[in-house]
């Protein structure tokens, strides 16, 4: 997917800085993703940052990292207050979490999930699991992360799909650039995480596909 | 040359690798352990040529680097919340013995209640154990001073332990671009190990360390220990001014941003800092004079850059991500000192912020200078990020009788 046929995300209000939350469990690869969606921004010639935020805990909780990226050095040292990306690995954790918590206007979330968006937005909405979004204007998109990951790398991992997931509904960096730290990260490996990427950026599904 | 993403955990790594560093021992403790981790497999990889010591506590790491200081050995560990604790009776030892230690801090708590996440609280309390104390503001920032690290502990007129800070996970796991230097460049600015004039422990030549000293002298040693901290400060510009040269990156002890015309001040230490620029650039826009100045080095403490940087400005806000239990943060007690005597004497008011991983967000900042803007009504502490006695209205303190 050519990047720049993609309507790009939007940014932190009042600025040119991207601020993308990505949320799953210990274990499913959300720190990683967060450092190799910095390292494809700066190969790009951008500043960026990757900030995770976990417990003590290992496998399973809640883990979460904050991505900027910026033409100019970030000052920020916190967690993401103003997202305009969610990606979110893990199909349950969200229950337990208020993960739009500052969603911007225009917002897009990216839901590894086997259900149609337009279910998952009907529960933000409604605020089903005890918070909502805050505001009107968000699109929810899906893709399903697990079964891609399944098919091409044989383990449910998913952080590498979902990777080509914000790629493809973003456009905030090139499928090329996240080829290529994919290739520095895994070696051998990359060809069949770079096809996984590629196939989740196909496979994201709209409202009213 | 090259940019390198990497988490301040491994850029503190990578600079101790570029010191030729001779021995590290550590003992793992979250969120430091990676620093000590990257380290053993570059020994593991031939890329180090140093020892690792294996140790059964913060207590015993600390004590084989003083033991390979005192043969004239580079040394370095690395550590942070409970495990500096454990190793403050040596940190003592370290600076009485005058033995140069470097030591990388990713800011963790103390405990309990138990908790990962940073404040100052660890490193502060250390205050008076007579080691140089820098923080880092962002990834680059550690990397940076960690190499500048070794020239400043070794150079003779300072010969004193130092503890690089950075907080923990927003910069220990955060990553962000470095521009890193080769080991070329690194031997040009970092003399090579082993070429001291100090005092080692040598067979053909003996000598005591860590004699007892009787009262009669025990002042004048305590002076010289004294003196050297504080005069460590020309020795740290003179370093930051040679980084300059080489490098190109400038680093001040205070560094400043907007304090020229500013009628209000932000001051504070660790990667705060940097989220208050923001903050100060933000309120700006709307037409609010503040500016931010950044206590690169707490110990020495920059007491002259300090009045300084302040000027003209009305009101001092001082941000601590600590407490000095039963008082005020730890960093507003040194600016209040610092003050006492100065003819314009701002207004000094202290916001206790982060505590225990809090985030400080730029609306964390942007509190604080609201609650400021009365200027000094009787209440000088203030506790904005506790739940205070009615809501929107923050805990806040004077002085009692």
């Amino acid at each position: 997917m050519d990047s720049t046929s993609i309507n790009l995300a939007p940014g932190v209000t009042g600025t040119d800085m991207h601020e993308v939350r990505l949320v799953g469990r210990g274990g499913q690869g959300v720190v990683t993703a967060g450092d190799l969606l910095g390292k494809a921004a700066v190969l790009e010639g951008r500043y960026a940052q990757s900030i995770p935020t976990f417990g003590p805990e290992r496998r399973g909780a809640l883990s979460q990292c904050t991505v900027r990226v910026s033409k100019d050095e970030i000052l920020l040292k916190c967690s993401s207050t103003s997202p305009g990306v969610l990606v979110v690995l893990d199909s349950s954790i969200w229950h337990f979490a208020p993960i739009t918590l500052g969603l911007v206007p225009g917002g897009r979330l990216i839901f590894n999930s086997t259900r149609p968006p337009a279910e998952i937005d009907a529960e933000l909405r409604g605020g089903k699991y005890g918070y909502q979004p805050g505001i009107d204007d968000f699109e929810v998109l899906t893709v399903d992360a697990t079964s891609i990951a399944m098919e091409i790398l044989g383990r449910p991992i998913t952080n590498t799909s979902m990777m080509g997931a914000f790629v493809g509904a973003t456009g905030i960096i090139s499928m090329d650039s996240l080829a290529r730290v994919l290739e520095e990260r895994f070696g051998e490996k990359a060809a069949l995480n770079i096809q996984a990427a590629k196939a989740a950026a196909a496979g994201i599904r709209k409202i009213g596909d | 040359m090259t940019t390198e993403f990497w988490n301040g955990n491994m850029a503190a790594a990578q600079a101790v690798k570029r010191a030729r560093v001779q021995l590290i021992a550590a003992y793992p403790i979250t969120p430091q352990t990676h620093t000590v981790e990257y380290l053993s497999q570059f020994v593991n990889d031939g890329e180090l040529d140093a020892r690792m010591v294996k140790v059964e506590s913060e207590h015993s790491a600390l004590s084989a680097c003083a033991g390979a200081a005192a043969v004239g050995a580079r040394s370095f560990t690395a550590s942070c919340s409970q495990g500096i604790q454990l190793m403050s009776e040596v940190m003592y030892f370290t600076s009485g013995m005058r033995f140069p230690v470097v030591m990388a801090i990713a800011n963790r708590t103390l405990s309990v209640p138990v908790n990962i996440w940073p404040d100052h609280q660890d490193t502060l309390v250390n205050r008076d154990s007579c080691w140089l104390q820098i923080y880092a503001v962002s990834v680059q920032e550690v990397y940076d001073l960690m190499l500048m690290a070794y020239p400043i502990a070794e150079d003779p007129e300072v010969n004193l332990p130092l503890l690089i800070s950075y907080d923990g996970f927003i910069l220990s796991h955060a990553s962000e671009p470095v521009v890193t230097i080769t080991q070329e460049e690194a031997d040009q600015f970092i003399q090579p190990p082993g070429q001291t004039d100090r005092a080692i422990l040598d067979p053909e030549n003996p000598l005591q360390f860590g004699e007892v000293l009787f009262p009669e002298w025990y002042p004048d040693y305590e002076y010289k220990k004294h003196r050297a901290l504080a005069d460590s400060l020309t020795v740290i510009d003179r370093t930051f001014r040679k980084f300059k040269e080489q490098f190109g990156r400038e680093y001040h002890v205070v560094e400043t941003e907007g304090t020229g015309d500013a009628e209000v001040v932000i001051i504070g230490i660790g990667s705060m800092m940097q989220t208050a620029r923001y903050a100060a650039s933000e309120m700006r826009k709307r037409g609010e004079k503040v500016g931010v100045a950044n206590l690169r080095t707490f110990r020495p403490f920059p007491e002259e850059e300090l009045v300084k940087a302040v000027g003209h400005a009305k009101t001092v806000l001082v941000l601590d991500r600590d407490i000095g239990y039963g008082t005020s943060g730890m960093v507003y007690q040194d600016v209040t000192r610092t003050f006492y005597h100065q003819e314009q004497r701002p207004e000094l008011l202290n916001f206790i912020i982060g505590l225990g991983g809090k985030d400080i967000t730029p609306k964390t900042i942007e509190r604080c200078l609201e609650l400021g803007k009365p200027g000094f009504t009787g209440q000088s502490v203030f506790w904005p990020d506790a739940r205070g006695p009615k809501e929107g209205i923050p805990y806040s303190e004077g002085l009692t009788a």
